[in-house]
């Protein structure tokens, strides 16, 4: 059976390393003592997927991983015996059946929601820089992106900058990378609310994809 | 707490972040105590979370239900140094609380080159250096085999726990809670009562005074000598099975087992096979219980056995086979760190880890037979030979030896010898019909030098100097050119610092001092030894180091650790090293007692069985 599982990290857990959490979330399966699909051969490991790696620092109400259960499970014992191994900061919010013909979630994503908490100075400088449509900063790599074009809506709220931003396996903007640019050297504190897939006016969260 | 905001700013900017945050599965949280306690582990967290002292000694002291136990790690230099730019002082890992903060502060310390780090992390923690200082600050004192001969960090410590920690440490915070719970906590009036408590030493209570030409002349003090404690019921004593599991790739990432403590093979230069006698082993029914149990809690897909010398373990067999079959089906591997192969039924040690990994490492320690019969080291040219051809039959082709230079009567000959087991090896592979061969060579040989340790028979031995050590290092370098050997060696400046600081006494503390004043610490890190500030430091406070590495000790002397006893006697260690010296060898404690001043204890305890 293919599962998907919707987690959330917060507090000093977001620090930790994308690799660090894949054997985080290995290890808490095995504890948890649902029988899952390994990997043949020498070394054999879980097959478990993240939706999207999680970078050092980023909070999320809303990541995803997926497995196999290697008989028929009830998808709500899933849940809680996975949640009875999680670690401080870190949580199950749901988990769901996924199509087994479906393609991986990984595959699916296509945007990302965030909330960026933030002075009203940052937020009026926010607002001035994006203001033209199109806005060019450095990415991680060092190479220049239009930011404009990947920031698909924004909205200015009292406490905090809501962001929905492309992120696909070909095009994707950081928000790290966006506020680096758009306030140098301050740190802001910055959630991941979704993941989404689909364009448009179709555009569901993953966590739509649950049978 | 400290300031999580300010954590958090720096947090982006260090290498591997996930060192200082906790959280992990596994680590306690309480809220109702009455002693706070903090282990410190002078070294980074991957090392520290791997050593199975401290995790022994945490889950006994939360196991009290008056006992809230934390643990912190020295931050790495990078990070050491942002916190110290942003105001935050060493915390721990599982309330953010300040160090300074707790009732008392335990270091293990492993190896007498973390000293500067110990000082490092207590300037941190903005805790005054010296004991003597510490008015109003927490207790802080040291564990660890560096206790045996603890004198250089005697400014430092306000005690050092002599021996196992398992039960004096339980004794020690009894007393301090007695004190705590009156009242008003006088900490001179605790030490001084503490300084009663068998197995507990507090150097402040002790007074040296020394001869003319620098030794020393005598020690008075409470406790004269501090006895060492240890655990007698092995098989029952409290075992972590609920371990914390670290989010970060530790050194030992994995279960661990303790199958035994002590060591039977008497090698004559290992401090380590001397002060954990008496040898005791834990039952295999408890070891089976407990890895189970550690699995189940932890998700870790490996064990390993962890002992000194794990192929000695009675029941070796019949212990890797009950774990592979227990927890085979649950694709759990085991994995033996200091396999001998020679102890092994071949189809078991096909299905262990290390042969899957596919190299095979041997600790010859000497390249000849004298000189492997002077340090007593029972593995024969023929063992190796045996091994490294079974090796190369399963398919390993790479293959690791560890010798150490420097031992006590080596020649040149001893290191040609080094060459001449690498070349037989070589020989034995292209013996090897060619289809169970698999890939080219590759030898990989090590050495180390030879640092006389405290409590060895070879504790009144000098070092040979660090040019010594450099000639005979090139000397092997040349000799070991050979195609597919690779030759590492390590750098004789901290092998000539650690000497110094091992066999020292307590005037070494102001060279510790000044080199931690100047930012030290992390010395057995490559990148961050240096050696020429502590040449400076010895310059500076007119201490001379060869004094302690180079010099040859009389067995009249009063050795600054002979108010320190392992239990085991003079006169088994000098006749010890008599035999050294007349190249006779002494059996395998398996094969007898060889009357050593532990009583026959390990035998006592039932836990040693002869040799068949
Ligand atoms: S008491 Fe006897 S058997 Fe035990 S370590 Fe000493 S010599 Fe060996």
């Amino acid at each position: 059976m293919r599962i998907g599982v919707r987690f959330s990290r917060n507090g000093m857990s977001r620090f930790v390393s994308h690799l660090d959490m894949q054997r985080f979330f290995s290890r808490a399966i095995r504890r948890s003592g649902i029988e899952v699909q390994y990997s043949q051969g020498f070394n054999p490991h879980i097959i478990m997927s993240f939706a999207q790696a999680l970078a050092v620092g980023l909070e999320t109400k809303g990541d995803y991983l997926e497995f196999n259960t290697v008989n028929d499970e009830d998808i709500s014992s899933v849940r809680e015996r996975l949640s009875l191994q999680m670690s401080s900061g870190i949580d199950i919010i749901t988990a769901g059946m996924l199509d087994p013909k479906g393609k991986k979630l990984m595959a699916c994503v296509e945007a990302a929601s965030y909330s960026v908490y933030c002075s009203d100075d940052i937020k009026e400088r926010f607002a001035a820089l994006t203001e033209g449509g199109s806005y060019i900063i450095k990415n991680k790599k060092g190479h220049d992106v239009d930011a404009g074009q990947m920031i698909l809506s924004s909205d200015i709220m009292t406490d905090r900058i809501d962001l929905m931003l492309v992120l696909s396996s070909k095009m994707s903007l950081s928000p790290f990378s966006l506020f680096d640019a758009v306030a140098p050297g301050e740190s802001v504190r910055i959630v991941r609310n979704d993941l989404y897939t689909g364009s448009g006016t179709d555009i569901i969260s993953l966590s739509g994809l649950f049978l | 707490m400290i300031d999580l905001d300010k954590l958090s700013s720096i947090l982006p900017k260090v290498e591997k972040p996930g060192r200082y945050i906790g959280g992990e599965r596994g680590r306690i949280k309480k809220e109702d105590y009455e002693l706070h306690f903090l282990f410190a582990f002078p070294d980074v967290y991957e090392v520290g979370m791997s050593n199975l002292g401290i995790q022994i000694l945490y889950d006994i002291a939360n196991k009290r239900s008056d006992t809230f136990a934390e643990e912190t790690f020295c931050p790495f230099p990078d990070m050491y140094g942002l916190m110290k730019e942003n105001g935050i002082p060493l915390y721990s890992l599982e309330t953010f609380t300040p160090a300074r903060e707790f009732d008392m502060i335990g270091f293990n310390l492993s190896y007498e080159m973390c000293y500067t780090t110990v000082l490092s992390m207590l300037k941190l923690a903005e805790i005054p250096l010296r004991s003597a200082d510490r008015e109003g600050f927490p207790i802080v004192f040291a564990g660890g085999t560096c206790t045996y001969s603890p004198e250089p960090l005697a400014d430092f410590m306000d005690a050092f726990i002599i021996g196992e920690g398992e039960e004096v440490n339980n004794e020690f915070m009894d007393l301090y809670l007695k004190h705590k719970r009156s009242g008003s906590f006088d900490r001179r009036a605790f030490l001084k009562e503490a300084a009663a408590i068998p197995g507990v030493y507090v150097p402040s209570e002790y007074q040296f005074t020394y001869n003319d030409d620098g030794t020393v002349k005598n020690i008075t003090g409470p406790q004269l000598p501090v006895r060492k404690r240890f655990v007698t019921d092995f098989s029952n004593a409290p075992f972590p099975v609920k371990p914390v599991v670290p989010f970060l790739q530790t050194v030992f990432d994995r279960a661990t087992l303790e199958i035994f403590r002590g060591c039977t093979r008497g090698c004559r230069f290992c401090q380590a096979g001397y002060v954990y006698r008496p040898n005791r082993e834990r039952d295999r029914d408890v070891l089976l219980k407990q890895a189970c149990e550690i699995i189940d809690n932890s998700g870790y897909d490996e064990v390993s056995l962890s002992s000194l010398s794990s192929g000695d373990y009675s029941e070796i067999n019949e212990l890797v086979i009950g774990l592979l079959d227990t927890l085979g089906e649950k694709g759990v591997s085991v994995s033996l760190p200091s396999l001998r192969i020679d102890s092994f039924k071949e189809e078991y040690s096909k299905r262990m880890q290390s042969a899957r990994k596919g190299s095979f490492t041997f600790a010859p320690e000497a390249g000849t037979q004298r000189l492997r019969d002077v340090i007593n080291k029972n593995i024969t040219e023929e063992d190796i030979e045996r091994g490294v051809r079974y090796a190369f039959e399963s398919g390993t082709t790479t293959i690791k030896l560890y010798f150490m230079i420097g031992l006590p009567t080596e020649t040149y000959e001893d290191l040609d010898g080094i060459a001449d087991i690498v070349r037989k090896i070589i020989g034995i592979f292209y013996d090897v019909p060619k289809e169970l061969r698999k890939g080219s060579l590759k030898i990989t040989v090590s050495t180390s030098s030879f640092v006389p340790k405290p409590m060895t028979p070879f504790q009144w031995e000098p070092q040979n100097t660090i040019e010594e050590l450099r000639k005979k290092q090139d000397y092997l370098k040349e000799k070991l050119k050979i195609r597919g050997v690779t030759y590492n060696y390590h750098d004789s400046r901290l092998s000539f610092l650690e000497s110094v600081f091992a066999v020292g006494d307590r005037r070494l503390g102001s060279v510790l001092e000044y080199t931690a004043d100047r930012g030290a610490m992390f010395d057995s890190w490559q990148d961050y030894f240096r050696y020429d500030l502590y040449m400076e430091a010895f310059e500076k406070t007119g201490i001379d180091p060869y004094f302690y590495a180079n010099r040859r000790r009389s067995p009249d002397e009063v050795l600054p650790w002979s108010h320190i006893d392992c239990l085991i006697s003079k006169e088994y260690f000098l006749n010890e090293l008599e035999q050294a010296y007349g190249g006779k060898t002494t059996p395998d404690c398996r094969e007898g007692c060889n009357g050593c001043g532990m009583m026959k204890q390990c035998y006592a305890l039932g836990n040693i069985r002869k040799k068949m």
